[in-house]
């Protein structure tokens, strides 16, 4: 009967299902996953108020859950993916720059592409340098927007959308490795992206 | 649009973060550039895989956290009710503090001074014990979300039919939270809560006369008179108008719970 309490399941019910989708991404087992979502849910109680503005953007859920996530990675409590944010180890991955075409991926028909993903995403997705990888779950398993982004990583916008993009290329970077190495390149007729742009 | 700006805005485009006059341009672009098109069309379809690989499909799990949370913040609430409202959570903590507070004052102004009491008055702190306990065990907050003064003092009136009159606040500092109906000293009485600076306040208005007040010190000024006491801490300002009592119960200064009454004096 307690309309705080109902206020705030309410408010907390919509999210679950993008929380629980981040939190196994930070976390690497379903049970510390399932730990740190019931910890969110549990610092945002102690936090919530509904004349709180910040309660109602759907980033404040995410920012606590990847606050319990650093506190729980420092504390090397649990097996955490969250890592500080490092610049230089971003810089160095990007140095194949911008000006440069994607990484080309062989010529394979839709269904043999959506195959080579089946198995090889993750993996690829897991060998991106922490931030990297966390700006694209952040946006794909969180549904966050860059705003909302921004906010939780408490960077510019700019900075989201330009670390999206790298991170993106990155990816790709990871996922033509494998097409090289994989069985999938059988015919690399590499093709390339489109030309540079001088 | 080049194909090296097409490439660099091509995450933005697809994420449907790119604004409009670029998203134009970018689309014109990958209408005549098949190479961009297909770069497009792989990175479509990265982005759909990735939805999928990081979509859990079992859900259940942050369901039951969700169902322990709330059955831990429920059961605590409960406890809290019967013993110590301290672990309340902090918006029913405040209200319950504002309402203490109020109550404190009222009662412990009594003790200190000892000397007879006024029928009226006892009962008048009874009944607020009486709301105070009832609010606590109702585990209710309050029966009006509104920052809106006019809103509140239109359901306050409705409610309780007393003419609440809840200022317009000057100041963003001074935000109303919500109303709600109950009884003082067997008298329909309004409530509403108030943050000033983060701090709880509480606003109490009935129908009433100045014996309510009589023992509270009465200060005059500018043509205008209010009542004002403090207690452990805190600060209790009165007025009287149209044989209502309003009075504003907080931690802060007298002329900022003043404002709750509409007396802040400008500048
Ligand atoms: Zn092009």
């Amino acid at each position: 009967m307690n309309s705080l309490a109902s206020a705030f399941e309410a408010f907390v019910a919509p999210h679950v299902r993008r929380l629980w989708a981040l939190a196994r991404q930070y976390a690497r087992t379903p049970e510390d996953a399932a730990d740190l979502v019931q910890e969110t849910f549990l610092r945002a109680w102690r936090n919530f108020s509904p004349t709180h503005e910040m309660a109602y953007r759907r980033a404040w859920l995410v920012v606590i859950l990847r606050n319990v996530a650093t506190d729980w990675g420092r504390a090397e409590r649990r097996r955490i993916r969250v890592t500080p944010l490092d610049d230089a180890e971003l810089t160095e991955v990007i140095l194949a720059d911008a000006t440069q075409p994607f990484a080309p991926l062989p010529a394979m028909d839709e269904a043999r592409f959506r195959e080579f993903l089946d198995d090889r995403l993750v993996a690829a997705l897991d060998a991106l340098p922490a931030g990297f990888r966390e700006v694209i779950v952040l946006s794909v398993a969180g549904e966050l927007n860059y705003r909302e982004i921004a906010e939780v990583l408490d960077c510019p916008v700019g900075t989201v959308m330009s670390r999206i993009g790298r991170a993106r290329r990155a990816l790709r970077e990871r996922l033509a490795d494998h097409a090289a190495k994989g069985r999938h390149c059988s015919q690399s007729s590499g093709t390339p992206g489109c030309g540079g742009s001088s | 649009m080049t194909c090296f700006e097409a490439r660099e805005y091509l995450f933005a485009f697809l994420d449907g973060e790119l604004d409009a006059p670029l998203s134009i341009e970018l689309q014109r672009h990958l209408e005549h550039c098949p190479e961009c098109a297909r770069e497009a069309e792989i990175e479509r379809s990265i982005r759909r895989q990735l939805g999928t690989v990081l979509n859990p499909q079992d859900a259940t799990a942050p369901q039951d956290a969700l169902a322990r949370v709330m059955a831990q913040i429920r059961s605590a609430e409960g406890r809290a009710r019967r013993s110590v409202w301290r672990r309340f959570p902090l918006h029913v903590r405040l209200l319950g503090l504002a309402a203490a507070v109020l109550l404190l004052a009222v009662g412990g102004w009594f003790a200190l001074r000892g000397g007879p009491r006024p029928e009226a008055n006892q009962s008048f702190a009874d009944l607020l014990v009486a709301d105070f306990q009832h609010f606590l065990e109702a585990g209710k907050s309050l029966q009006l979300q509104s920052s809106d003064p006019k809103e509140a003092s239109t359901w306050l009136l409705e409610r309780t039919h007393v003419a609440a009159a809840l200022p317009v606040m000057q100041h963003d500092r001074c935000k109303l939270v919500g109303a709600r109906s109950c009884k003082v000293s067997g008298r329909p009485a309004a409530f509403a809560f108030y943050e000033i600076g983060g701090e709880p306040a509480s606003f109490v208005a009935l129908a009433g006369s100045d014996a309510d007040l009589h023992e509270m010190q009465m200060v005059s000024e500018g043509g205008r008179t209010h009542w004002v006491d403090r207690c452990r801490g805190h600060t209790i300002v009165a007025c009287i108008t149209d044989g209502i009592v309003r009075a504003a119960v907080g931690r802060m200064s007298e002329q900022e719970l003043l404002s709750l009454l509409g007396m802040a004096h400008e500048g």
